[in-house]
């Protein structure tokens, strides 16, 4: 009974000759916080679209909640748990910040479009309730006061969190964090580390996370995965991670290369 | 209690302007007004499809064909049998019923034609589906070409309808519950998907939307709609030819939908009730200006790439004020 | 078996005009990711200019006033894409490429209707720029001189196309804007000029598959251009859009079939063949026969 949330088993994909992903092999458990670093097209974004069903993966499989992901379509992805932001910003950019938000709570609204048209009392009473819970969300993440802008108004700091807000209103078990404090000033950011350990406390969320920003990573993970061309180089605690020889080589290369400069 | 009572007034309001417009104004003007309720039914179905939900269908005219001639033939073939077996409804009301029938049954087959098209071209991208949509509309064209029953290229005849069937009262009842449908579903949370998968199909998908299920949903009420508008034009009309169904009756509707702006409900309406009046108006200009209305196919040509260009130059606009920021 | 050989060169001869016109549907889709609606369009121009042409003082008979008229025609149908492109796509550079493609639809309707009120709406006869007559004759399969033509033209013409595209800076140019406008920017190429020039190439091929049509069928017409003009777009995507051999195997197999559908079964049908052939292309391969598929990066 004592399953992993997510299992990934020896998962990989290639685009041609490619091995953009190899050999990938870990698993989380329900509630825990994991961070994945790694040099610019190390594989962290393909790996998210591996997850969610964007690309299908070649070798190996993944298990959500023993459920196999391989050949499932995003949505379906999605409507089992997972839920996840994007690299380059993906809202619905001519809907209100508060629509873009009740679009999200779809799967669990109880009414059907008959109740719509026939204007019923349980669709109205229904709706009433999802702005309500729409709002809470965009409250926690101050964005409340902008709830009647259109989306493409709103500043790229906000735009990221209207996106999480987003994530987070289909309740995932698992939501990933496609560099989320990108873009944002050191004030927002630490407002976002607060914010992303409290909604990981509070609703017992797994999160993963992929972030440049290595003080975001080192404050929130406990655990982190390294990345580089499209293999796991090393896995531990921030600390480790550190410290960990090849870590620092792919960063900075290696010492001698260093030397001989 | 508080629908049931704004739904009679509705009706109330209906059946006194269809008295009145009968009574008072010639059949001329009438005709107009009864073809701009039927334009409203069919732009605002299209505009679910093509606004709303951002497909780009140019077949609207075939599923309005297949509506056409489904009541049709049910009017003409079976009705007249129906009527001797039902004698016991009285005969005020039995002429009113099998319309509707053919009415539902016509807006059935279109839905159901709608979705057998959906199947393969739903999955294709935007530019792919309009020519499929539009290949579709021909396919279903030549088909009514060359069945017999129907008359083939000299039109299918003697379809009853008016005054009786295909008056005021129907046509806007039903151009009334279409926009009502429409407008109601898209406003709400269940019914923004449309728009969602408009807007961005990979971020919609990541919320659990199936953006194939929800064009389906689209595609499917908006051919249902048009099939019904398609029934009440055959008893309108009384002939109905396959030519009347060609691609520039599709053309028509999309120009309708453009002009009043993508997935506006309203400006929809009034595009469709304007662009039906137009050429009407242009008619009965003094001479020199009465030329104009040879030229409504230029000017809808000229209005398509007007709005277009209008449009683009405001969202360039707004993507430089972006760049600048 | 004669019958079936005949229908072949029928077919083929037809099939020919189809991939003229279908290359420049697949050039422009390769370059702008649009469906040129309007190229259609050009193409009738082409025959009404061939049309206007003799009946404005060029002669007819001999090959020499062919070519003219096929050099007239195909310096119009440029200049006429040129002007499309500049007046009606090019302020829509930044815009949702679905706009772009309704503009294109108005665009086809503007030039069909237009057409219509200028030259009239009904059937013109095209003049007989050369004597029909029938070089070969083996047991009852003919070959006439108009065939050979429109198929000497075409080869010509396609190869001519074929050096521009792999032997010129410009033809590299082209190559490189289809991949990448950004890129192709910042390497110093002039996209827009690119552009224009690959519309000025694709109407200069739809202006002679104007004149070819017209030496094959006896009228022209305004609307002539509506039907060829889609179907060609069909042979584009059945070859695999974005790839010129595709559009010369799309064209032809697409002129065989329609031939020979008329031929065995009845003519009614052949409007619904070309569609049939596209949804069937489609579902079963979307890329087309030659072209290579894609996926939508996140």
């Amino acid at each position: 009974m004592n399953n992993p949330l997510l299992k990934v088993e020896n998962c990989g994909i290639q685009f041609g000759g490619l091995k953009a992903l190899d050999g990938l092999d870990f698993s989380l458990n329900s509630g825990e916080l994991l961070g994945v670093i790694g040099p610019n097209g190390a594989g962290k974004t393909t790996f998210f679209n591996l997850l969610t069903g964007v690309y299908l993966p070649t070798d190996g499989s993944l298990f959500f909640k023993s459920n196999l992901l391989n050949q499932l379509k995003p949505h379906q992805i999605n409507q089992l748990g997972i839920s996840r932001t994007f690299q380059n910003i993906r809202l619905f950019l001519n809907l209100s910040v508060l629509d873009n938000v009740c679009i999200a709570f779809h799967q669990h609204i109880q009414y059907s479009l008959w109740d719509v048209i026939c204007h019923r009392k349980k669709y109205i009473e229904e709706e009433k309730q999802i702005k309500a819970k729409a709002l809470e969300l965009l409250e926690r993440f101050h964005l409340h006061e902008t709830k009647n802008e259109l989306a493409k108004n709103l500043s790229y700091g906000d735009q990221r969190r209207l996106e999480m807000v987003r994530a987070l209103a289909t309740r995932p078990q698992l939501l990933l964090l496609d560099e989320p404090a990108a873009g944002m000033n050191p004030t927002e950011k630490k407002e976002l580390i607060e914010l992303i350990r409290h909604l990981h406390q509070e609703l017992n969320l797994a999160i993963i996370l992929i972030e440049h920003d290595m003080s975001v990573m080192m404050q929130l993970c406990p655990r982190i995965i390294v990345l580089d061309y499209g293999v796991v180089i090393a896995e531990g605690t921030p600390e480790y991670i550190r410290q960990h020889p090849a870590v620092i080589k792919a960063y900075l290369g290696e010492k001698k290369d260093a030397k001989s400069l | 209690m508080k629908q049931i009572f704004v739904i009679i007034v509705a009706l109330l309001i209906l059946v006194l302007s269809h008295y009145l417009l009968n009574a008072f104004i010639n059949p001329y003007y009438l005709r107009i007004i009864l073809l701009i309720g039927l334009n409203i039914t069919f732009a605002t179905s299209l505009n679910l499809i093509n606004g709303y939900t951002g497909l780009f269908s140019l077949g609207h005219a075939g599923f309005m064909a297949v509506g056409a001639y489904t009541a049709a033939a049910f009017s003409v073939f079976v009705s007249p049998y129906l009527n001797l077996s039902f004698a016991f409804i009285p005969e005020l009301v039995r002429p009113e019923i099998f319309f509707i029938l053919s009415l539902f049954l016509g807006g059935m087959i279109a839905a159901l034609i709608g979705f057998l098209i959906g199947l393969p071209t739903l999955r294709l991208r935007g530019d792919y589906l309009a020519i499929a949509t539009l290949g579709f509309a021909e396919i279903i064209k030549v088909f009514f070409n060359n069945l017999e029953a129907v008359g083939k290229a000299k039109g299918f005849t003697g379809i009853p309808g008016v005054p009786h069937s295909a008056n005021f009262f129907w046509i806007f009842l039903i151009a009334v519950i279409c926009v009502w449908v429409v407008g109601k579903m898209t406003s709400s949370s269940k019914g923004k998907d449309f728009v969602a998968v408009r807007e961005d199909e990979i971020a919609s998908s990541s919320l659990g939307l199936s953006h194939f299920k929800v064009k389906m949903k689209a595609f499917v009420i908006g051919s249902f709609f048009a099939g019904l508008g398609g029934g009440v034009y055959a008893h309108l009309e009384g002939t109905i030819y396959p030519e009347n169904f060609n691609i520039l009756k599709s053309i028509e509707f999309v120009v309708m939908v453009v002009l009043g702006g993508m997935g506006r409900l309203w400006g929809v309406v009034f595009a469709a009730a304007f662009l039906t009046f137009l050429p009407e108006f242009l008619r009965e200009l003094p001479p020199p200006l009465s030329i104009l209305s040879q030229f409504r196919m230029i000017l809808y040509s000229l209005i398509i790439i007007f709005t277009m260009l209008i449009r683009s130059k405001k969202t360039s606009w707004f993507v430089k004020a972006r760049m600048a920021k | 078996m004669t019958e079936f050989i005949q229908q072949l060169i029928n077919g083929l001869a037809w099939g020919s005009i189809y991939a003229l016109i279908a290359l420049g549907y697949t050039m422009v889709y390769g370059i702008l990711r649009l469906i040129n609606f309007a190229h259609g369009e050009v193409y009738m121009i082409g025959a009404m200019t061939g049309y206007y042409a003799v009946h404005w003082g060029m002669g007819t008979g001999s090959l020499y006033h062919l070519l003219a008229v096929i050099c007239i025609a195909m310096l119009v149908c440029s200049l006429l894409g040129w002007a499309i492109e500049r007046a009606a796509y090019r302020p829509m550079r930044q815009a949702p490429r679905l706009n772009v493609l309704i503009t294109a639809i108005g665009v086809s309707l503007f030039l069909q209707f237009s057409g219509q009120y200028i030259f009239g709406a009904d059937p013109k006869p095209f003049p007989a720029l050369i004597e029909n007559k029938n070089v070969l004759d083996l047991h009852g399969v003919v070959l006439s001189n108009i065939q050979v033509t429109i198929f000497v033209s075409s080869i010509v013409l396609m190869l001519g196309l074929r050096y521009i595209v792999f032997n010129t800076q410009m033809g590299k140019a082209m190559r490189a804007v289809s991949y990448d406008h950004t890129a192709s920017y910042l390497v110093g190429i002039n996209v827009n000029r690119v552009i224009s020039f690959t519309f000025i190439l694709g109407s200069a091929l739809a202006g002679a598959a104007g004149i070819l049509v017209g030496l094959s069928n006896p009228t022209v017409n305004p609307l002539m251009g509506l039907m060829p003009g889609i179907k060609a777009f069909i042979a584009a995507v059945l070859g695999g859009i974005g790839n010129i051999p595709g559009a010369l195997i799309g064209g032809l197999i697409m002129g065989v079939a329609e031939t020979m559908v008329s031929g065995y079964l009845s003519g009614t049908y052949r409007d619904a063949l070309a569609f049939i052939i596209l949804i069937i292309i489609l579902v079963v391969r979307p890329q087309g026969l030659l072209g290579k598929s894609t996926q939508e990066k996140v």
